[in-house]
């Protein structure tokens, strides 16, 4: 948990640098000495101690607009946003100023870093908190802050002093010491807002010189207290722990329902839904319409108070779920359980101790400033209102705009606008937005996720290697269905859709168990050398980091991050994924792979070494809460429809709905469901459809009745060869609509196109001209679409053509393999050879053999003596008779016989009239070992690729290989080369 | 595909007049590619859009896909121009098909630049424009991927390409895509008579409409038949138009076609033939027939079985049975079809 603070913080640092002269610019103008006073501080700093101090300063430095300081800090932080990559192997980046060892002290930073931010700044890490409402996290919070906290109050008193002879100052003075006491006070019981409130009041108080701004800051601050409360707050306690109730369909019609607190078992989502799917309505502020209140724990006690005054009822969790039941006529049983009280309690508790500082507050405004307040109290009773992440935005921006929009301050906050502006715009969104923490992974949360697998993996990585341990780990089973925590494997593979986070993922876990991080991608070679060379050499280097970095630990261990491993393509990455397999087999450090696509060809092979982790793509839901959360800081105003629309039609893509939104947010002014949906449709991805997708599409009408004829000729195009061979295939297997007696003609008047399309094809083919191209789309893919549109009754086959053609060419050749042979002693054509010759041939080899077992071996000999046959030229008549459909005569034989056989045969030394054929077949079985190494590595690599080792140039040349291997690969390389021309045929 | 005029056209370029003297001889589509998000005809919405984030600056990485001749390329020259202004050519990469874009192009010249420090103002970066980047290799398009993100604090990418799905996923995971769509008529006719107007060139209500037909919302063609016209003829009538783009009219194609679902065979005859007494070849009639027939507003089966005759002869002709006759025989079993007589 420590890691995600201060991860979150490098990046928002950077921007909160530039925001922060913002936060303080009046103050400038009056206190022109707390610059130097600030300045001095600055370069002391050393001792823990005085560091806390020097915390303290800062924010007065960065209040008075000090530009160098300001810089100072950037460059500090400035390394730590860089990105990963090979170059951090030199440098410790990711984890500079921190110790991972000591799970304590880590958290002291994050909080003088929080400290340090101006309140701007802290809208973003508001939002961030929102992620980590974990009690550990506030326990250290809490330890922390009570030193802190007493340090800042003599500070702050020592700062009060310095301003003594201002009149305003005075004033303000006062207004902290009261702050700092009820704060104080505050804080004994509620830690999470404690450490907020020190610095706020640091804030306020730079602020608000002036008076009339101070009350606004009362309510700012006490607004932002309770928000970072109900950032706080917990998860529902019994979640997904009820059993829900299953009333009528419209048993709560016309009621409308608000949410406020914790549900005991159900979190806001599930609670939207049961009210919606019972005909209720959900809404997010107190009207006079709503129906009923439904209080959790720690409920906004503006919420309840509005409630209140509007007789609203109030009711429980479990009241509610029997009223779902009693209403739809059944036995109401939740309320007996009643299993809230207990969180019930706490929020009454709370409420008691907020109200009195909220009257506190509203006693000591103005009238004057009434409507601003006024204002704000309805953002905060948004605020907290627990109900929908859309409405934790509101209230996030609306906290942070009443920041913005105090009447005293309204000029700063002008000048600061813009300025922020600029700087937010250095990144772009995906990358602003980038999770900073592991529960900030969209769609990753959870043991049974992929990110936690992957951290239990890499943790467990140096003890499972152990060789101890690894003897004892037997590698699973690919088949079996235990969950398989990867122990046996030395890598992990992340495979899934562009988008999801894998990369996040891996670094994020990589950071968090304090690893560095080694990254080759795609933009980097990665060839069989480079990848032997460099990384063998990048994995036994050190990284001086630490020691300038004063860390005692430098020996970090290190993870490999092999990204986008299906990227290796081309003769520059030649070998590379063999390179990759032998790394992985000797590595001494945890490999992580991630691809797109695990079925690729190339990936297949690494699969086996790898723990496989399959990514999905999050579901909308989940993308949709942290893209709102977004527009929200970003100033997008977008509906959750319209924002629904977009993602999906990114496919669920978080890096895309996020670039998109960047485009769509730089127009003002509301997007519209209209616009997005329209926009939606322009984002949807463009894929290269598959011939089975194209076949299918073709044919379902569900699919293809919103295109229009010439989108239609289109899907021809994808893949114009195999397309047609598709549809010829698959067409008799769709069901067309209409009746049967129609669906006859139908498939006669789609042969008849089909029929022509092949004939137009084969004029294409001949002639060359590709004019006619578009007229086949329409007869062999078109318009049988048309005719036979339906629906698939079996699956989609792969065209037999394909198959039976080599097929074909394979017969051809061996009948003019037989019809050169025989030449000499039959004078036929090959025509002749296949029509008269083969069957008696056949006999007159075989009936011998049958009939009189051994001692028919000579005459057979002899009958293959005369036509000059070779042993080899007896198995292709074999196979040249199969249409006679009788028994291969072959399996008659007794196998002595055959054995016999061919003994004789070979013995007896026959001058035959012709230079045999290479003996491919002799060969065939030696060669086939290292043949399918051979293709493997060849499949491997890029097919694209003009292949070296089939070029028989080159195969001369490598003579420094071993001979034998050499000798193999030619041979492998020839029945590649036959391979690839039956292919072709 | 295009000359970039990049280099000399700050946003201090005055669009539009300023290239009168010294482009006499550049090509009409040089001299008007508009210098500023104003001057960009058609897809509104989305030039708006990019027009404000170039005010802005933090421009997302986009794809831009669409037809030849709709502005891709324009725009995203526009916007770098706007974005970086003087800097422009410190600051921008661009690379087309023309160039060598092959994996270690990406892993150097490209990487090289993302990774080198130029000074830009806030919210500005280094734009890298790829165009055409469908003709890129896949390999050469895994190799972008990471570089585009890793870069981002000071790269941006801007891509044009026609056919988005030869983009990989991947890397449109990373951009926000654009379509283009065809402009209209009306929209190439507004540009074309702007540009007759700038130029002084003679022009005739015929003959705009021609060139706007036959661009069929290719702003690109649309100029360059303009310009051919204007040096060939001087004048800008139809028949000129026609001269220089010489296709067989696809208007007369359209009443042919039209005359043909009604069944009035003399009237399509007597189109054929004026076509075929032009002079025209057998070949490119019957590939406009096809065109027009494609594109055309009728019944969906009826438009199959026309398509299915149209197919059937044009197959014939290549065969080299280019005459009359077969033309004829065509409208004949087109107008069987509409009337839903059984031939043979």
């Amino acid at each position: 948990m420590s890691k995600d603070i201060r991860s979150f913080f490098t990046v928002i640092s950077k921007k909160s640098d530039a925001n922060s002269p913002k936060a303080a610019s009046p103050a400038v103008k009056k206190k022109p000495k707390r610059i130097i006073d600030s300045d001095d501080e600055d370069v002391i700093s050393a001792t823990p101690d005085k560091e806390q101090k020097k915390v303290e300063k800062k924010r007065e430095v960065l209040s008075s607009d000090s530009d160098e300081d300001a810089k100072k800090k950037r460059k500090t932080e400035e390394p730590k946003l860089k990105p990963v990559n090979v170059a951090d192997v030199f440098k410790n980046s990711p984890i500079k100023q921190s110790k991972v060892e000591v799970p304590q002290t880590p958290e002291v930073k994050p909080t003088k870093a929080e400290e340090k931010k101006p309140k701007n700044r802290k809208k973003k890490h508001d939002a961030e908190k929102e992620i980590h409402n974990n009690s550990a996290f506030n326990k250290t919070l809490e330890d922390l802050d009570d030193d802190i906290f007493e340090q800042s109050i003599h500070l702050i008193e020592s700062i009060e002093e310095a301003y003594q002879g201002d009149k305003e100052k005075k004033e303000s003075k006062n207004e902290s010491d009261s702050q700092v006491q009820s704060a104080k006070k505050r804080s004994r019981n509620d830690s999470s807002s404690d450490n907020q409130t020190p610095k706020k009041k640091k804030i306020e108080h730079s602020d608000s010189g002036i008076d009339p701004g101070q009350e606004a800051h009362e309510k700012k601050r006490y607004s932002a207290m309770l928000y970072q409360r109900y950032l706080n707050r917990g998860e529902p306690k019994h979640l997904g722990m009820k059993e829900l109730p299953k009333g009528k369909p419209n048993c709560l019609q016309n009621l409308c329902f608000l949410r406020t607190g914790v549900l005991d078992s159900l979190d806001s989502e599930e609670f939207a839904n049961i009210i919606k799917q019972h005909g209720g309505r959900v809404v997010h502020a107190v009207s006079k319409k709503v129906n009923y209140v439904v209080v959790g724990a720690e409920p906004g006690p503006a919420k309840l108070a509005k409630a209140e005054s509007y007789n609203i009822p109030n009711i429980s969790e479990d009241e509610l779920l029997d009223m779902i039941l009693t209403k739809s006529g059944m036995e109401p049983k939740y309320c007996k359980k009643n299993t809230s009280c207990d969180s019930e309690d706490l929020g009454i508790d709370l409420n008691h101790e907020t109200k009195p500082s909220k009257e506190k507050i509203s006693n000591k405004t103005e009238p004057k400033k009434e409507t601003p307040e006024k204002k704000s109290s309805v953002k905060k009773q948004n605020g907290t209102a627990p109900s929908k992440i859309e409405q934790e935005i509101k209230s996030e921006t609306l906290s942070s705009n009443s920041f913005y929009s105090q009447p005293g301050t309204s000029k700063v906050s002008e000048s600061t606008k813009i300025e922020n502006k600029v700087e937010a715009v250095q990144l772009s969104l995906p990358e602003k937005y980038k999770p900073q923490t592991l529960r900030a992974v969209i769609g990753q949360q959870g043991d049974s996720s992929n990110l936690a697998k992957l951290k239990h993996w890499l943790e467990n990585w140096y003890k499972n290697q152990d060789p101890k341990v690894k003897k004892t780990l037997a590698r699973p089973s690919p088949w079996s269905t235990k969950k398989d925590d990867g122990a046996y494997f030395k890598c992990a593979l992340l495979s899934g859709p562009p988008g999801v986070g894998k990369t996040t993922t891996a670094t994020l876990v990589a950071k968090e168990l304090g690893l560095d991080i080694v990254e080759f991608n795609a933009s980097d070679t990665r060839s069989k050398k480079l990848l032997h060379e460099e990384v063998a050499q990048l994995l036994s280097t050190k990284t001086i980091a630490g020691y300038a970095t004063g860390q005692p630990n430098v020996n970090r261990n290190r993870v490999l991050l092999m990204d986008e491993v299906d990227g290796m393509a081309g003769n520059e990455d030649r070998g590379g994924i063999q390179e990759l397999i032998q790394l992985i087999k000797n590595s001494s450090v945890p490999i992580i792979c991630m691809c797109n696509d695990r079925n690729h060809q190339k990936i297949r092979s690494l699969v086996n070494y790898c723990f496989d982790l399959k990514f999905t793509k999050p579901k909308l839901e989940q993308i949709r809460g942290a893209m709102m959360s977004i527009c929200c800081k970003e100033n997008i105003d977008v509906s959750t429809q319209a924002l629904t629309e977009i993602i999906a039609g990114t496919g669920c893509d978080v890096r895309q709905t996020l670039n998109h939104l960047a485009l769509l947010g730089s127009t003002k002014g509301e997007i519209t469901v209209e616009v997005a949906e329209k926009e939606s449709k322009a984002s949807k991805k463009d894929t290269v459809m598959g011939p089975w997708e194209v076949c299918r599409t073709v044919f379902t009408k569900s699919e293809h009745k919103d295109m229009s004829v010439a989108d239609r000729a289109r899907l021809f195009f994808f893949d114009y060869s195999l397309g047609p061979l598709f549809i010829q295939e698959n067409y008799l297997r769709v069901q067309p609509e209409g009746s049967k007696k129609e669906g006859l003609l139908k498939a006669a008047l789609t042969a008849d196109s089909i029929s022509v399309g092949d004939i137009i094809e084969s004029k294409i083919r001949r002639t060359n001209n590709w004019a006619l191209l578009e007229s086949q789309a329409f007869f062999s893919s078109v318009i049988p679409g048309h005719y036979m549109s339906g629906h698939f009754n079996s699956q989609i086959n792969f065209p037999a053509w394909l198959g039976k053609n080599s097929k074909k060419n394979k017969f051809k050749r061996l009948i003019s393999e037989l019809q050169s042979h025989t030449r000499t002693s039959a004078s036929a054509s090959k025509m002749a050879v296949k029509l008269d010759y083969l069957v008696p041939l056949r006999n007159a080899i075989f009936t011998p053999l049958i009939k009189n077992g051994l001692e028919g071996i000579n005459q057979a000999v002899g009958v293959m003596k005369d036509y000059n046959l070779l042993r080899e030229d007896v198995d292709s008549l074999i196979e040249l008779c199969q249409w006679l459909q009788g028994e291969n005569p072959m399996n008659s034989i007794d196998s002595k016989v055959k054995s016999a056989f061919t003994r004789t045969y070979n013995k007896q030394v026959t001058l035959l009239p012709y230079a045999p054929a290479s003996g491919v077949s002799k060969k065939k079985a030696a060669a086939l070992e290292s043949d399918l190494l051979d293709e493997l590595d060849e499949i491997s690599d890029n097919e694209d690729d003009d292949d070296i080792s089939k070029n028989a140039m080159i195969k001369v040349k490598k003579k420094t290989a071993p001979k034998g291997k050499k000798a193999d690969e030619g041979k492998g390389t020839s029945k590649n080369e036959k391979k690839g021309k039956a292919k072709k045929k | 595909m295009e000359v970039e005029e990049a280099p000399q056209a700050g946003p201090s370029a005055e669009p539009g007049q300023g290239p009168l003297q010294k482009a006499d001889n550049l090509p009409w589509i040089e001299k008007y590619r508009p210098q500023t998000f104003q001057e960009i005809v058609g897809n509104e919405d989305t030039t708006n859009r990019l027009s404000v984030i170039a005010k802005q600056g933090n421009l997302p990485n986009l794809i831009i896909a669409g037809p030849p001749g709709v502005g891709k390329t324009t725009t995203i020259l526009c916007l770098a121009r706007i974005l970086l202004g003087p800097a422009f050519k410190d600051a921008v990469l661009e690379l087309n098909a023309s160039n060598d874009r092959g994996i270690d192009v990406v892993r150097n010249k490209i990487k090289m630049f993302a990774q080198q420090k130029v000074t830009l103002p806030p919210g500005r970066h280094k734009i890298i424009i790829l165009d055409e980047v469908d003709s890129m290799t896949e390999g050469a398009q895994q190799a972008l991927r990471r570089t585009m993100e890793i870069y981002s604090n000071t790269t941006r990418f801007a891509l044009a390409c026609n056919y988005s799905e030869k983009v990989i996923e991947a890397i449109q995971s990373r951009c926000a895509i654009l379509r283009y769509s065809r402009l209209t008529d009306a929209q190439v006719l507004a540009r074309v008579i702007q540009v007759c107007q700038q130029e002084s060139v003679e022009y005739t209500q015929d003959g705009l409409e021609a060139i706007v037909f036959t661009a069929q919302g290719d702003m690109r063609q649309a100029l360059n038949n303009l310009q051919s016209t204007f040096n060939g003829f001087g004048v800008v009538n139809s028949t000129n138009v026609l001269k220089v783009c010489d296709e067989p009219h696809p208007m007369l194609i359209k009443d042919m076609l039209n005359s043909c679902v009604t069944g009035d065979v003399r009237k399509a005859f007597k189109i054929v033939d004026h076509l075929w007494s032009l002079g025209y070849a057998a070949e490119d009639i019957i590939k406009n027939i096809f065109k027009v027939c494609k594109n055309m507003d009728m019944e969906e089966s009826l438009k199959l079985a026309f398509i299915k005759q149209i197919g059937v002869t044009h197959m014939r002709i290549v065969d080299g049975l280019c005459s009359l006759v077969q033309m004829s025989g065509l409208i004949s079993r087109l107008c069987m079809e509409a009337k839903g007589v059984k031939g043979e």
